[in-house]
This record gives C-alpha cells, sequence and structure tokens, in this order.
C-alpha cells in the first residue's frame, strides 16, 4: 500500500534542440509546471520536474506516480481538469 | 537516472513497411532518451541467418539500430522463437547485446526477469518438441550450411504449418503456463518484475507465492499499432505508439 507523500506529480520538462526531435521542454512545459505547483500547493502530493519520460512526440507530458496515469499533450487549457485527476489520484 | 524501455513482437517484415517505419521512427525519436533498450524477441517475422542484413527492408532496421548504437543508449536483445538465429555478425553490425533466455538483471534498485516466454508454453507439446529440435548446435549449423534461398523457402513452409497447426489450438495451450511461470520465479528467487512477450496477450499479472509479490508485465505486439513498457525508479508505464 502506497502512502500519500508517497505520490508525485511528474512533470516532463526535457529540452531538445533539435527542432526535428519535440520535446516537452520546448512546449513550455515549464510554464506548466509552476501552474500546477501553485494549484497542488495545499494538498499532500508533491510536483516536481522529470527528465524524459520517452513520450516527447505526445508531450507536454505529466506522470502520476507510482503506478498512476499519463498526461499526453499537457497544456493551461487542461490544467482543471488534471488537476481534478490528480486530486482524484491524492484520494485514492 | 533516466529510463529503460522494453518492446517485443515487432514481427518485422517486407510485408509491414508501416511497421518497420514506426519502428525506426521509435529508435531515432523515443529510444534516443532511453538508458537501455530491451528487445524481448521477435523482432523480425522471421530470421534465416545474419547475411539476410543487408537485403531489403533488413538493412533498414540494421542502419536504425546501429545508429542507436552510436549513442549512449544500451541496447539488448533476446532471441524469439522467430528469429533465434540472430547471431554474432547482427550484434557486431548493430551494437545490440544478444543476451540469453531467461535473463535476470538489476534496475533501478529493482531485480528485474526477462524472456521472451515462448518456453513457458509447456501446454504446447508439439512447439516445445520442434523448438528442442532447433535450437542446438548440429541443427543449425547444417541449417546454416544451405543457400539463403532455401532456408527461406524452408521457414515458409514451417510458417504456413504454424498457421495451420495455431488456427486448431486452443488458445489456453497457446498461454504460459502457471506452474511454469511459478517454477521460473521461484528458480530466479521471486524477482519483484518479471517481463516477457511471445503470447500477443499484453497484461499485468500479479503472484503471492510463498511470500513474495512478483508482478509479470507481458508486452503487446507490432501488429496493429507498436506498444512499449517504460520503467524508472518511480516504476512501470505502459504506452501505444
Amino acid at each position: 500500500m502506497n502512502t500519500v507523500s508517497e505520490k508525485k506529480v511528474l512533470v516532463c520538462t526535457n529540452f531538445r534542440a533539435n527542432p526535428n526531435h519535440p520535446s516537452c521542454g520546448a512546449r513550455d512545459s515549464d510554464k506548466l509546471f509552476i501552474a500546477l505547483s501553485e494549484e497542488l500547493k495545499d494538498t499532500p502530493i508533491s510536483t516536481e520536474k522529470s527528465p524524459c519520460m520517452g513520450l516527447c512526440h505526445m508531450g507536454p507530458n505529466v506522470r502520476l506516480v507510482p503506478n498512476g496515469k499519463c498526461f499526453n499533450e499537457a497544456s493551461l487549457e487542461k490544467l482543471a481538469l488534471i488537476t481534478k485527476e490528480i486530486k482524484a489520484f491524492i484520494a485514492c | 537516472m533516466g529510463f529503460s524501455l522494453f518492446i517485443s513482437d515487432l514481427h518485422l517484415c517486407e510485408s509491414r513497411p508501416e511497421m518497420i517505419e514506426a519502428f525506426v521512427t521509435f529508435l531515432s525519436d523515443t529510444a534516443t532518451e532511453a538508458q537501455n533498450l530491451y528487445i524481448l524477441g521477435d523482432l523480425f517475422e522471421y530470421w534465416p541467418g545474419d547475411d539476410i542484413m543487408s537485403t531489403g527492408a533488413y538493412a533498414e532496421v540494421i542502419k536504425a539500430l546501429n545508429t542507436l548504437g552510436q549513442s549512449d543508449v544500451n541496447s539488448f536483445l533476446i532471441h524469439g522463437n522467430r528469429d533465434f538465429l540472430l547471431d554474432g555478425e547482427f550484434s557486431k553490425a548493430t551494437k545490440v547485446t544478444i543476451l540469453s533466455d531467461p535473463y535476470l538483471t538489476t534496475l533501478y534498485g529493482k531485480r528485474i526477469l526477462m524472456s521472451h516466454g515462448d518456453s513457458l508454453c509447456t501446454d504446447d507439446k508439439d512447439y516445445l518438441k520442434f523448438r528442442a529440435e532447433v535450437r542446438n548446435e548440429t541443427w543449425t549449423s547444417n541449417f546454416l550450411s544451405q543457400p539463403l534461398s532455401s532456408r527461406i523457402a524452408y521457414i515458409e513452409s514451417i510458417r504456413k504449418q504454424s498457421e495451420l497447426e495455431k488456427s486448431i489450438k486452443s488458445m489456453e495451450i497457446m498461454d504460459v503456463n502457471q506452474a511454469a511461470v511459478e517454477s521460473l520465479l521461484e528458480e530466479y528467487d521471486y524477482p519483484p518484475l518479471f517481463i516477457h512477450g511471445h503470447t500477443h496477450r499484453p497484461n499485468r499479472h500479479q503472484y503471492h507465492i510463498k511470500g513474495h509479490q512478483c508482478e509479470r508485465f507481458v508486452l503487446g505486439d507490432w501488429y496493429e499499432q507498436g506498444s512499449f513498457l517504460m520503467l524508472d525508479q518511480h516504476g512501470i508505464y505502459e504506452h501505444s505508439i
């Protein structure tokens, strides 16, 4: 059984300079990280920047660990929906 | 700490160029960010010997693996039932290390057992008999001494026979035998994670044996769409391409 304190939100902020290789960092995932950190500051889950998750073509990627969902093509526009699902993840 | 990728059962062949393209893209994009790439068997639909490497669509795959091999990514392969003749020349050309089956390693502090999985289908007696016949040095040496065209013709005939047999075999016979799985887990002192392919039945199975907890992941094939399993310090994540 995992405790709440072990749960994390990982936001990939990996940046790939090659324009032929898309990356979360190049798609403003830093802004998403800041916004998610703010949204979740009063919850028991920690939000962390993450290295590459191997899903660059579908980024920005936000992953819930352990064993949680991975949000692909995450964006500020989807922030409310993602936050809602993260809160459900915290509660489960 | 990075991550490792696991794939199997791509069954790459000239008749499915879209999957060769998907795999080459996977190697040139997703895989370049990984620490390790583990190919757990049946990368190719068939492999009549390393002298086929330079022909047709195979050359494209070899080139892409070689390009990945020039990077910091470590690539490993376990033989499948379709490509168990992959050998030293392939390894040299691609910089892919061929591992024994099963293979136990430790990644991110966790012991992980890997296999293609065909040897666990112990209910399929006919297949195991065939496997024993062809997986020995005498058979291999005799087979590889034949011209490439003859080897391909032989494999094609075996494949047709196999497809016919599969159509009349029950699904249960072609799945892994639970006792064989549990015996393997016991032999390797109950690794918490066991990953294999072969059955084309992607799933996640939990085992509680003699006080040990093990998870068995079955990888998906690359027929309708590609898929991979990613492992890092936080756990496992499955993804379809």
